[in-house]
């Protein structure tokens, strides 16, 4: 695997690690919203949150919009396509492995 | 958020050979080296120790272009179920497992559920890749 690409993945799962990141990812899912929006049902300080933010921002997973004096927040649904891709190509990878055996299996067992 | 199962590869087949057949394909250099490396991949090196904490290592070559894989073994419950665990870089780690159920006379319906494991450098590697699927699957649904 490319290194660049592990670096992705990398970042992305390490954004998703976190049970806070993901709930405010799927918070996100529902549409944009601010910090302050976000902090509100959590148990967590605004400072909190923000960090959260900005690690989901620097994995490319959410996407910061100043709108007057406000920032926005909104799910960047593209972030997520590398590690979505990844886990297909390990099924495909699998499925190639599967059909390998049964061919053997067709070949050695049945007379 | 409790965990939710973990994200995973899961691929099933029926194949036409009894359990044992099946399993004992896993735990053999030779079957291994023709299944897991099927043209154009080239196996040029597989060692297998088939016991707990025993080593799986497997390298394939494709286009001149080799990868190792590297494990070891966690269960072997012939011919019920098999357990290694698979790297293939430094940091990553994660686990593959198959099972084994009788379908049918003489045919066998084999699961392979490879399951990811987040790289060691991250700041959290516990329970963290869970719900990631459930997740992914949201995050889609919603384009």
């Amino acid at each position: 695997m490319m290194v660049e690409r592990s670096a992705v993945l990398d970042r992305t799962y390490a954004a998703l690690s976190d049970p806070t990141r993901r709930a405010l990812l799927v918070a996100l899912s529902r549409g944009d919203a601010r910090i302050s929006d976000l902090a509100d049902p959590l148990p967590m300080t605004f400072a909190g949150v923000s960090r959260h933010v900005a690690v989901l921002e620097s994995a490319g997973l959410i996407r910061r919009d100043v709108r007057g004096r406000e920032h926005w927040l909104s799910i960047r649904p593209d972030g997520l396509r590398e590690a979505e891709r990844w886990i297909a190509e390990q099924a495909a990878f699998w499925s190639e492995r599967a059909d390998a055996l049964a061919a053997r299996l067709e070949r050695t067992h049945r007379r | 958020m409790t965990d939710a199962p973990a994200t995973s590869a899961v691929v099933r087949r029926v194949l036409p050979a009894p359990q044992e057949v099946v399993y004992d394909a896993w735990i053999d250099e030779d079957a291994l080296a023709e299944f897991m490396c099927p043209y154009p991949v080239r196996a040029t090196k597989v060692e297998i120790e088939p016991r707990i904490g025993g080593r799986f290592f497997v390298e394939m070559t494709e286009a001149n272009h080799a990868t190792e894989i590297s494990g070891e073994y966690l269960e072997l419950d012939r011919p019920h179920r098999l357990s290694f665990s698979w790297s293939y870089a430094p940091g990553v780690d994660s686990v593959v497992t198959i099972t084994f159920e009788a379908h049918g006379e003489g045919h066998t319906l084999m699961t392979i559920d490879h399951t990811k494991l987040p790289p060691e450098d991250v700041e959290s590697h516990t329970g963290g890749w869970s719900s990631i699927a459930e997740l992914l699957e949201r995050q889609l649904a919603a384009l």
